[in-house]
């Protein structure tokens, strides 16, 4: 058996479809781009596949100068398409589609129509600050500032200590949405986008705040809210909700939340 | 200047002599001097009206027996002539590995003078069915590597979209023409046509592809299309799936390589009610998506786990993992009867489609695309070693290694595909869902939902989200539906399914999955009263 000094194009091919591919994913993940897309709890999945596909480069190497006539390439579009929508889309926060014109508060995403009974929402205790640790918390003033990055935090401090909480003055902010038929007109709420598993499941994420002159916000905008926090109740649910007092217009943030689970 | 070289491949008595005398006595050919080695003497004679046209024959014993000797008496006969000869044709024998002959042709000196052009195969349509998997490996590699197929005898359209269908397994997309009286020209000008170089294909397709899309973008934009957004949700999706995938395909390339088919016969549970539930097991302890349950699903198959075991598996797995019963969990504010719902339906409705199917799928073996007796020769990654004739474990790990990842490139194009049509309908079809209600009772409403989780083709750790934001336009029968159903099957499933199995199994599966769900939930939720 003669050895062939030509190398074989296909697995050649391959081979660098791989490295373009493993390279971009190390890229994505490395520069935290790859959140716009997918959660934090897939890292490590995608680690997975970058090593899987270090294997397949090892044996890509081995069988390089193996003799093959019939030679396939088309093949290598599944880890090409991707790797070049990776480079190649903006990756700003954009809204996947919401596909039932619903918001999601803080007893994880769901409407308020269900009564639900103990929505304790399962916070591992490790997460649990102390409570007079809590960033943003005053308690002597009685104010909470919610930073953009605490957000998913605080919903869910808020909604697990809403008596505790009756009264403070709430700082947070959000894009106004007013687009739901659980919302009065006098409402809406000052939301971020919450992704739970993939960019299909972004949901509208926020608590329901009255304001008189709620009508008259742009759907989208991002504002500040300076707010007093109250206890909505309901058949067989109670929520937190919040009381205008001051809508400041902001500054867009960048990023999704994720729920603390 | 490289003398193009065709190789014409086939059995014995498949016709390539016949074959070679046409060409050869095409007009073109009468005014070029050409070289025909054969290595193989057939019943039909060589009669070459061309005076010019030398013939030289080697045995086939002597290639067996004197590779080395007859491999540079082969070389000599090219150089003698080579300023004058326009082709060299060669006829291989069907018993012979094709990679003798193109190793032949690696070597130094002929591949200065000359290249091969054309590989072609001669396929006798009525014979080639039995003769393929009984006559060794040296058969289906001929198929494999060849640029066109020529078929002869073909007496029925039947016979050839069977033999079609057999052949494209082997090879898939190759040019498959038929020979019938009066095509000869016909059959000259496709032979004598110069190939394309795939790779070359690639790069331009790639380009064009970047250039289109650059052009297409606001085009598409004017009317109201979000390209980003579809961009954006269609990446998130694979970005998630790929993963999944991968772990499907090491899975299911480690069932067809590690584990012997005997030890599947021998040890495997006899019962039904028993393998049923070792494939229940099987799915809880698997924590993976829809992408990974498929290609295990079809490796499940091929190595003889009854039909309706490997159903189960295949329906349950996505619905009652723990990963799955967390995210619903979670999803529904801690509610854990939900949970226990998605579960206890998930499980009756995987047993209940498992028997049906077993029942209605009798020739099991009819469900897969590629016919048993080609796989125990070769399996559709390219390798003609069955996995029992693999020794060694540096042999086994590599092909394992080399299988999963051509199963992964093969259920991967399905996967694109699938996930593009789905990012397509989540983006556009938002508008469509938000103005849907749940009036006109659980049954409607079950199907709607149904129908949505079917388009949508959510991955199942994260459908529970979007199921729960319908919960207010649809009673949780429907909701249900949505969760159930929309787990063991959709479009993205579909799609992934094709690349194994034939499309009459996968609408059967379809409509027995469909009715079994829709028929276990309303009757549970009317029943019951919910």
């Amino acid at each position: 058996m003669v050895k062939s000094k030509k190398i074989n194009a296909q697995i050649c091919l391959e081979m660098v479809c791989y490295f373009l591919f493993s390279g971009t994913v190390i890229w994505f993940l490395a520069s935290g781009k790859y959140l716009s897309y997918i959660t934090p709890k897939m890292m490590p999945y995608l680690i997975f596949s970058v090593v899987v596909m270090g294997f397949w480069i090892a044996l890509s190497f081995w069988r390089l100068m193996r003799p093959q006539y019939k030679v396939r390439a088309m093949h290598c579009l599944v880890i090409l398409i991707p790797t070049l929508l990776m480079i190649s889309l903006p990756q700003t926060t954009v809204d996947g589609g919401n596909l039932s014109g619903d918001f999601a508060t803080a007893n994880t995403m769901g409407g308020v129509s269900r009564p639900l009974d103990s929505g304790t929402l399962g916070i591992s205790p490790s997460e649990r600050a102390e409570i007079d640790e809590m960033p943003g918390l005053d308690k002597e003033n009685k104010t909470i500032t919610v930073s953009d990055k605490d957000f998913s935090m605080w919903m869910t401090e808020i909604y697990n200590r809403m008596d505790e909480f009756k009264g403070y003055t709430v700082t947070m902010t959000g894009y106004v949405f007013t687009d739901s038929e659980l919302l009065e007109d006098n409402e809406f709420v000052p939301a971020r986008l919450m992704m739970s598993c993939c960019i299909a499941d972004l949901v509208p994420t926020g608590m329901r705040a009255t304001y008189e002159k709620a009508a008259a916000l742009e759907e989208g905008s991002w504002v500040t809210v300076e707010a007093i926090l109250d206890i909505k109740e309901g058949e067989g649910y109670r929520e937190p909700k919040l009381l205008v007092n001051k809508v400041t217009p902001t500054e867009p943030v960048e990023g999704y939340i994720y729920p603390s689970y | 200047m490289s003398i193009p070289v065709y190789i014409v491949t086939g059995f014995l008595d498949a016709g390539k002599t016949t074959f070679l005398n046409q060409m050869l006595n095409e007009r073109e050919e009468m005014f070029h001097e050409n070289l025909l080695i054969q290595f193989e003497s057939g019943e039909e004679e060589i009669s070459v009206s061309n005076p010019d046209c030398v013939v030289k024959v080697f045995s086939k014993r002597d290639l067996e027996n004197r590779p080395e000797e007859t491999s540079k008496a082969v070389c000599e006969a090219i150089e003698e002539n080579k300023e004058n000869w326009q082709r060299v044709w060669i006829e291989w024998n069907g018993m012979i590995p094709f990679s003798q002959l193109h190793n032949l042709f690696l070597q130094p000196q002929l591949r200065k003078l000359c290249k091969i052009e054309k590989v072609l195969h001669i396929c006798n349509a009525e014979k080639i069915e039995y003769l393929l998997g009984r006559t060794g490996e040296s058969l289906p590699e001929q198929i494999a590597n060849s640029d066109l197929i020529v078929l002869r005898n073909n007496s029925s359209k039947e016979t050839r979209k069977k033999v079609v269908r057999l052949l494209r397994e082997v090879n898939p997309n190759v040019n498959i023409e038929e020979a019938q009286k009066g095509n000869e020209s016909h059959l000259y000008k496709k032979t004598i046509r110069k190939k394309e170089n795939p790779i070359d294909v690639f790069f331009l397709v790639v380009l064009w592809g970047i250039v289109l899309s650059f052009l297409a973008k606001p085009v598409l934009e004017s009317i109201k299309i979000p390209v980003a957004a579809i961009g954006n949700v269609f990446l998130g999706i694979i970005l998630q799936a790929i993963p999944f995938l991968m772990i499907g395909v090491l899975l299911s390339s480690a069932i067809q390589v590690f584990i012997p088919r005997k030890w599947i016969e021998e040890k495997f549970p006899k019962s039904l009610p028993l393998g049923i539930l070792v494939a229940l097991v099987g799915g809880f302890c698997l924590p993976v998506c829809d992408c990974a349950s498929i290609p295990i699903f079809k490796s499940l198959v091929k190595k003889g786990v009854p039909l309706p075991v490997a159903i189960t598996f295949m329906t349950a797995a996505p619905v009652i993992n723990p990963v799955v019963m967390l995210s619903t969990y979670y999803a529904f504010g801690g509610d854990i009867s939900i949970v226990f719902q998605r579960v206890g339906f998930g499980m009756i409705a995987a047993v209940i489609i498992g028997l049906i199917m077993g029942a209605v799928q009798k020739n099991h073996k009819e469900a897969l695309i590629s016919s048993t007796q080609v796989d125990g020769v070769m399996c559709n990654c390219g390798c003609y070693n069955g996995a029992e004739n693999v020794s060694g474990l540096t042999g086994k790990l590599e092909l394992f290694l080399h299988h999963a990842q051509a199963e992964f490139f093969n259920v991967g194009k399905y996967l694109v595909i699938g996930t593009l049509l789905a990012s397509i309908f989540q983006v556009m079809g938002s508008k469509v869902f938000t103005t849907m209600q749940g009036a006109g009772g659980l049954a409607i409403s079950l199907l709607i939902m149904m129908i949505v989780a079917f388009i949508l083709s959510l991955c199942s750790s994260s459908d529970a989200v979007i199921a729960r934001s319908f919960a207010n336009q649809f009673p949780m029968g429907g909701i249900m539906g949505f969760l159930v159903f929309g787990a063991m099957i959709d479009i993205k499933n579909v799609m992934m399914l094709s690349s194994g199995f034939s499309k009459k199994f996968i609408g059967k599966l379809l409509l027995v999955i469909a009715s079994v769900c829709f028929v276990v939930i309303l009757a549970f939720y009317r029943i019951g009263g919910m």
